[in-house]
């Protein structure tokens, strides 16, 4: 009994939807101060979250309290949203024995939703966590080792927006060819700007980043990299473009979840509005 | 010339078309003209782009005045003709004039800002900002006049829906476009910030205890909220590089 009443305040929609505004909250300040030190807080960009945070000092950590906090307002949130969550299936659950109406399926929908969102929240946290990336200039020949492979540029192709363009000149996209051995295989591979090329779990692909370059930030910066960075700063400027290899396992969770999530809400939505439309009819008959 | 025209002219007439709402006469002829007025402005920037993609057709900027258009139309061509969707056109000329002043030129397009998610993410951001603005309207015009109506809720979960479906295609176009699903930076703790901020509004209606008139004072604060943030991040851009203009 008493552990229910625990459970009951643990999940109370109260505390959740507090915790979720109080994390929009730290969000938005911690967006602004992200902006105005963009020097301190870049690095988390190409840094595993952990090994961000342990390599600061004392006054590094306190610049970033919005981060501290915001990391344990979101895991009080998490559990607050499990326990509410399976509380309310477990009541739905109850009602179907029953038979009763609102124990339909349909109504299990929301539940699985906010599952989902743990999802998406814990496939952020491994992606923070456990990523593995490198990254060279983008050039012919260009050799790097990633994860026991061995890969090679083979050729580039740069395609420049037409004479009449606006953008005559400019850079429209690139496309690359790439050798990936193993102590297995040897795989050729095409790709281009948002078209990235999948090898063995690991994915390759184009980046730039001209603001990075016009503030002088070499693109990604050197530190705090499993595989040796082989990036040059000032190369980097030369060369805007470069090639990633990277292997991240949150991004299949986080990209699943919120597929699974955007039809579920839209059906749930839609759903809804036939059925309200549908009261309202049988309403203004009777 | 003819085309600034046009633009200025649609403004003119969307107003026009907000007030005439305002006094309870009918709109759909100044409403329509003007939305026909600011198409010919965006088609002639699309062709001048060379690009028919967001970035030719309407950067974000040009892209929010025609949702709330489109959202003002779809009301009236519906049969919407209910009260507080009165004078809402004047919110698209505002939008609009801001977009008028706003520099003219093109943004540099870099390759990995070409292509399906990256216009799909601006197509539903500002689809979603223009619902998350209109719920604001609704709410304002219900607290001033005390009337009890729900659009503004309604008009909230279609734009959270369409706000959803943005952070999902801008993840996935971070994601190859940067190599990160999510990056540390103003811009995406800022979506993130409004995406948790409309998400508890959402469930605030299941709260016993939670009043109906702070729901309308919520829908307000997080619709202005959402214009401080497109006004700061539009004021910001005003300074990159543009071609011609």
């Amino acid at each position: 009994m008493k552990g229910g009443r625990i459970l009951d305040w643990i999940g109370d929609l109260r505390i959740g939807t507090a915790l979720l505004f109080l994390a929009a909250l730290l969000c938005l300040v911690g967006g602004l101060i992200v902006d105005a030190d963009r020097a301190f807080f870049g690095p988390l960009n190409y840094t595993r979250l952990h090994e961000w945070l342990m390599a600061q000092d004392s006054s590094g950590l306190l610049q970033s309290w919005w981060l501290c906090a915001l990391f344990a307002v979101l895991g009080l949130f998490g559990v607050n949203t499990l326990v509410c969550t399976v509380q309310r299936m477990a009541s739905l659950v109850r009602l179907r024995k029953n038979g009763e109406a609102s124990g339909s399926l349909y109504a299990f929908v929301p539940s699985i939703v906010h599952l989902l969102v743990l999802c998406v929240m814990a496939g952020h946290a491994l992606s923070a966590s456990l990523f593995l990336r490198t990254s060279v200039p983008l050039e012919a020949g260009q050799r790097l080792g990633f994860e026991g492979a061995h890969i090679e540029v083979l050729s580039i192709e740069l395609e420049h927006y037409p004479p009449h363009s606006l953008f005559k000149g400019k850079i429209r996209d690139v496309a690359a060819r790439l050798e990936v051995r193993d102590e297995k295989n040897t795989e050729r591979v095409s790709l281009s700007f948002l078209r990235p090329a999948l090898v063995g779990g690991t994915m390759y692909q184009l980046v730039m980043n001209p603001r990075a370059l016009v503030k002088g930030m070499p693109h990604p910066p050197t530190a705090s990299m499993k595989s040796q960075e082989q990036n040059r700063p000032s190369g980097c400027a030369e060369n805007p473009l470069m090639l990633m290899a990277k292997r991240d396992t949150g991004v299949i969770v986080i990209v699943c979840s919120c597929a699974l999530i955007i039809a579920l809400m839209i059906w749930y939505y839609l759903e809804l509005l036939f059925r309200r439309r549908k009261t309202a009819g049988a309403s203004e008959k009777g | 010339m003819i085309i600034r025209g046009l633009l200025f002219g649609s403004i003119v007439l969307y107003a026009l078309s907000g007030i005439l709402g305002l006094l309870g006469r009918r709109t759909r002829a100044p409403l329509c003209t003007g939305f026909a007025a600011h198409c010919v402005f965006l088609i002639d920037r699309a062709i001048k782009g060379s690009e028919l993609s967001a970035w030719g057709l309407a950067e974000p900027v040009h892209l929010l005045p025609l949702c709330l258009a489109l959202l003002v139309l779809a009301a009236r061509f519906m049969k919407n003709e209910s009260r507080h969707w009165r004078g809402t056109e004047l919110l698209v000329a505002v939008f609009l004039l801001f977009a008028a002043l706003y520099p003219q030129g093109f943004m540099l397009p870099a390759p990995q800002k070409i292509g399906f998610l990256p216009t799909a993410f601006f197509i539903f951001e500002s689809l979603a900002y223009a619902c998350f603005i209109m719920a604001a309207w609704f709410s304002l015009s219900a607290l001033l006049s005390g009337a009890k109506n729900g659009a503004y809720h309604e008009t909230i979960v279609w734009g959270f829906v369409a706000y959803s479906i943005a952070q999902v295609a801008g993840a996935a176009w971070s994601h190859l476009g940067w190599g990160a699903p999510f990056s540390w930076s103003g811009r995406h703790l800022h979506s993130l910030a409004l995406w948790m901020i409309y998400a508890s509004f959402l469930h605030l209606r299941f709260i016993k205890s939670w009043r109906q008139e702070r729901s309308r004072v919520y829908a307000l604060a997080s619709g202005a909220l959402v214009m401080a943030l497109y006004l700061v991040s539009y004021f910001r851009e005003m300074s990159f590089p543009r071609i011609a203009g």
